[in-house]
């Protein structure tokens, strides 16, 4: 339909007025006085024609107005119920938006780097460690000869290094490929990137260094590039600043890039770097194209394995993304499911109340449909009106999303995958408002469902069937949420209270790493271990002390392929690899500070310590291993076909290691510490607190390395850590399945109170007849049991199905497990049946004389 | 179209032109002639909501040249409109049934 234009509307009037000016003067009236009368009786013709033309302009947002007028009108009037609205929705948006702005830079959201998704990490897969590695043998030849990639980088672990200028500083140093910017497609902020020549071994030392660095050390100095720092001893040139929101695919924290330098023509028996390696796909590849081009590659690097290994390698290559979620995916989905299930709740419990509302004015809008406004009309007044609500809620729901936020990030442990990022942002607020939209519609529509027609008067029969149903959805979401929260829980408890295999009270633990200025040679790093057990008996308070190279439960510094454990007189057996076995490096008293038991033989001495034989210590897992049949004692072992033989003088109880999760085989050496890594743990039995012990550390170190870095703390401490990330999953999701169980039961209660009052007659009838007000309150809490029971049942075959979820989070925890269900579900049911029961009493409670006067 | 003048004014409209298609001024002459002068609005009001029930699909409008060479806009009702008019009558009775219902009751 066209708009008429203004010379239409002007030919219209127009012909109007000149028919009424022909009237007049057919009537006997003067031509002059004809058209001022014909003027006159039309009204002010210039407003007349402003309102023809708004008539098809303004007539959507007039009636919007009117909608909105009228919704607050009716809010006004009985505000009780919209402000229940508004609080229910908040909540479900509120955590709703305050879960996505976590989960959603984790799994959505792109990596800050130029078309991410064509960035993957590739390499091989091994026993030896959980993501793809490569060695730089290996990687050389890949990277000349694949075809799948426009560029690969390789890099290094981190290591700590020092900035030994004026004011030394600990830092983090990254080697890396100079192909690294320009294959995540980043350019440096001040400098330049590393030169081919710079990335050759026994290049000159060049570093690029970290934005952060950059401001808080060298205020941000123009002059920074082309300045000699010291790391290590060694004179090192800036080369180049990073910009400032950079980040390492391997998400490692730096300080500075350093080129990485690896040799083009390896010499067969010489070191093997392990390098992390990744890649830039070319346009249009796919990542199993990508795969089944390396896999000559991959097949011919293959040869260079011990056949033993071959079945357990295998060709990896993920997108960068999926690299870093790693194992935050299934915590993160568990909680985008659990803030969903809250949302539905929400959104049922408007709709309930819209409906409510809805029946409430039945007769008015029977009234409104019978003098001509439209179904439409009705149903635009009612989404008019749930949009308002849910604007209102949303707004309110944001600063919701924003404390929880805040709270979250303050309750979180240390390194949940990019929490310190989420913001609520213009995407975040985006989804915000698109979900306050979606539960209007959803909530609108719910009443606009129930609108009495205009010819026949409604009864409400079949209102309660819908709100019922509601009911029933909240009460099957709300029974997902409390069994994965319980099941969550459960898993929590067996983590706190599995035995660790060895005790922590009263035990500091202290790491010492040593970096690498002044303890290049073993020498020096053994001299400084000496001195530190020298005087570590004197420590305030301490009764005991004991050094290693790493303590439990955190994960041991190195390992050993256990097909490589050889033992004498015993043919080396053609198996698999049987997975990595660690290997401690310990003082005589680390067994006894830990209370780990000896169960056969006995413990390192300090003769053993000096002595040309080596001896070993196995824990009881490595023995039924190696020695099922066979007492272990006296046996001799080998470490690695070059090693020497090691005489087993005792077997220890098993601890639990790499973050509480499991027991495995282990043995530990007596070696002097550590000639290795410069890594050490000083553990002292002491009465005193972590703060005293680290100054006086700090003293005694004084005329040692006045700047080595050192911090102590409670050995328990350490251990309460590991379980800090399952406490909070633990915690968020009881959080939310309580809010949900919350909303679900204040839906239940608003329903069976409704139905209540609208049976008010019928019971005042059967409480007149002769029925008792317990018949009654059974009558009620019947119904509400049979729905609760209903959604319940539901809710455990969705549970059923839908905790499989949370399987990779759980420990020691089936999923499917009897007592944890029938926990969630007595819960459920209890709180379900206490809101029913207060409108339940309230209806024993019916006056009949007045109930029967009521036109219910 | 709920509240009363306007609905009002509406429902005289649409049932004027039940009877057949009409240009504004004789749908004008109509109103005054069955209401015997009862609806005194100023002519011109007429055009606003005409113009109402064009946006509203309840009626059509077509230019037409008059014997005097204008050109006059003819409305006629939709089948919408049509629909809406009849359930309009039908409630009016009802509603009226029951103000009498209401009235007597007390």
């Amino acid at each position: 339909m066209s708009i008429p234009s203004d010379d239409d509307i002007r030919d219209e009037l127009d012909h109007h007025l000149a028919s009424r000016e022909q009237l007049n003067q057919q009537q006997g009236l003067a031509p002059e006085q004809a058209r001022r009368q014909s003027q006159l009786t039309f009204g002010n013709r210039t407003a007349i024609h402003e309102q023809t033309r708004e008539a098809h302009l303004n007539l959507w947002f007039e009636d919007l107005r009117r909608d909105m007028l009228y919704a607050i009108r009716s809010f006004t009037r009985t505000p009780a119920l919209p402000f229940a609205a508004i609080l229910v929705l908040a909540l479900g948006i509120g955590s709703a938006t305050a879960v996505f702005s976590v989960v959603d830079r984790i799994l959505f959201r792109s990596l800050p780097y130029p078309d991410s998704s064509q960035l993957v990490a590739f390499g091989i897969g091994a026993p030896l460690d959980k993501s793809e590695f490569m060695l730089h043998p290996e990687y050389v030849k890949w990277r000349t000869a694949q075809q799948p990639f426009q560029l690969t980088a390789a890099t290094k672990g981190a290591n700590d290094c020092d900035l030994t200028e004026a004011d030394p500083q600990r830092l983090r140093c990254v080697p890396v490929e100079r192909t690294l910017l320009p294959m995540l497609g980043i350019q440096p902020y001040r400098g330049t990137n590393f030169t081919p020549t710079q990335d050759t071994p026994n290049g000159p030392r060049v570093a690029i260094i970290s934005h952060a660095l950059w401001v808080t050390r060298y205020g941000s100095s123009e002059s920074i590039i082309g300045r000699t720092i010291v790391i290590d001893g060694n004179a090192t040139e800036v080369i180049g600043v990073l910009p400032p929101v950079f980040e390492m695919p391997t998400l490692q924290k730096f300080d500075i890039l350093t080129p990485l330098q690896i040799p083009t023509a390896s010499s067969p028996n010489g070191p093997q770097f392990f390098l992390r390696t990744f890649a830039r796909l070319k346009p249009n590849v796919t990542l199993s194209q990508a795969s089944q081009s390396l896999t000559p590659l991959f097949k011919e690097s293959l040869n260079t394995v011990p056949p033993s290994f071959r079945k357990e390698v295998s060709l990896r290559i993920t997108s960068l993304q999926d690299r870093q979620i790693g194992d935050s995916r299934s915590a993160s989905w568990l909680l985008l499911a659990a803030v969903g299930a809250v949302f539905l709740i929400a959104c049922a419990n408007l709709a309930n109340l819209l409906i409510a509302q809805t029946a409430a004015r039945e007769r008015e809008l029977s009234i409104r449909l019978s003098i001509g406004a439209s179904r439409f009309h009705i149903l635009r007044q009612i989404l008019t009106e749930s949009l308002l609500l849910s604007s209102v809620a949303s707004i309110a729901g944001i600063a919701m999303a924003f404390g929880l936020l805040k709270s979250m990030t303050l309750l979180a442990p240390a390194g949940i995958l990019r929490l310190e990022e989420a913001t609520l942002d213009l995407r975040v607020l985006a989804y915000a408002v698109a979900i306050s939209i979606f539960a209007a519609l959803i909530a609108g529509l719910a009443p606009a469902l129930q609108l009495p027609s205009a010819h026949t008067r409604t009864t409400s029969s079949a209102q309660p069937r819908l709100r019922l149903l509601l009911v029933t959805t909240q009460i099957t979401a709300s029974m997902i949420l409390l069994t994965s929260a319980a099941l969550l829980l459960q898993s929590l408890w067996n983590l706190q209270s599995t035995p660790l295999g060895f005790q922590t009270e009263n035990v500091i633990a202290t790491r010492i790493a040593l970096g690498r200025s002044g303890y290049q040679e073993p020498g020096r790093r053994q001299a400084f271990f000496t001195q530190l057990e020298a005087f570590a008996s004197a420590a305030p308070g301490s009764t005991a002390f004991a050094l290693s190279d790493s303590i439990p439960p955190l994960g041991p510094m190195q390992a050993m392929i256990f097909s490589n454990i050889e033992v004498e007189h015993r043919p080396k057996p053609p198996q698999p690899t049987g997975g990595m076995v660690p290997q401690r490096v310990v003082s005589p008293s680390f067994f006894s500070i830990l209370g780990i038991p000896i169960r056969k033989g006995r413990t390192f001495n300090d003769q053993d310590r000096q002595s040309a034989e080596r001896t070993v210590v196995i824990n009881e897992l490595l023995a039924q291993r190696l020695f099922p049949q066979q007492d272990a004692i006296g046996q001799r072992l080998r470490f690695g076909a070059q090693g020497e033989w090691h005489n087993v003088i005792g077997v220890v109880g098993s601890v639990n290691n790499n973050g509480l999760a499991a027991r495995e085989p282990e043995y530990y050496f007596a070696r002097k510490i550590n000639q290795d890594s410069g890594h050490g743990f000083l553990l002292i039995r002491t009465t005193s607190s972590p703060a005293v012990i680290e100054s006086w550390l700090k003293q005694q170190l004084a005329a040692i390395n006045p700047t080595l870095p050192i911090t102590s703390e409670r050995l328990s401490t350490k251990v309460t850590e590991l379980s800090v990330r399952p406490r909070f999953q633990a915690i968020l999701l009881t959080t939310f399945a309580l809010l949900g169980l919350l909303l679900a039961v204040l839906g239940l209660y608003g329903v069976i109170t409704f139905l209540v009052t609208q049976r008010t007659r019928e019971l005042g009838v059967r409480l007149a007849l002769g029925a008792t007000a317990s018949n009654i309150r059974r009558l009620i809490l019947k119904q509400a049991s049979q729905w609760t029971v209903a959604g319940l049942s539901i809710g455990l075959i969705a549970a059923w199905f839908s905790t499989s979820l949370l399987d990779k989070l759980l420990y020691q925890v089936t999923p499917r497990n009897p007592a944890t269900w029938l926990i969630a579900a007595s819960t459920l049911l209890a709180a379900a049946l206490f809101a029913a029961w207060l409108p339940a009493r309230r209806a024993g409670r019916i006056d009949p004389a007045i109930a029967l006067r009521s036109d219910g | 179209m709920s509240t009363s003048p306007q609905a009002a004014l509406d429902l005289v409209i649409l049932k004027t032109l039940d009877r057949g298609p009409n240009h504004g001024f004789g749908i004008t002459l109509h109103i005054e002639q069955a209401s015997g002068n009862m609806l005194k609005v100023e002519e011109g009001s007429l055009y606003p909501a005409l113009h109402r029930l064009e946006r509203t699909e309840l009626v059509t409008a077509d230019w037409t040249k008059t014997e005097n060479g204008r050109r006059a806009r003819i409305y006629s009702l939709t089948p919408a409109g049509r629909k809406r008019l009849r359930e309009a009558e039908q409630s009016w009775s009802q509603l009226s049934t029951g103000v009498a219902k209401v009235l007597s009751f007390s």
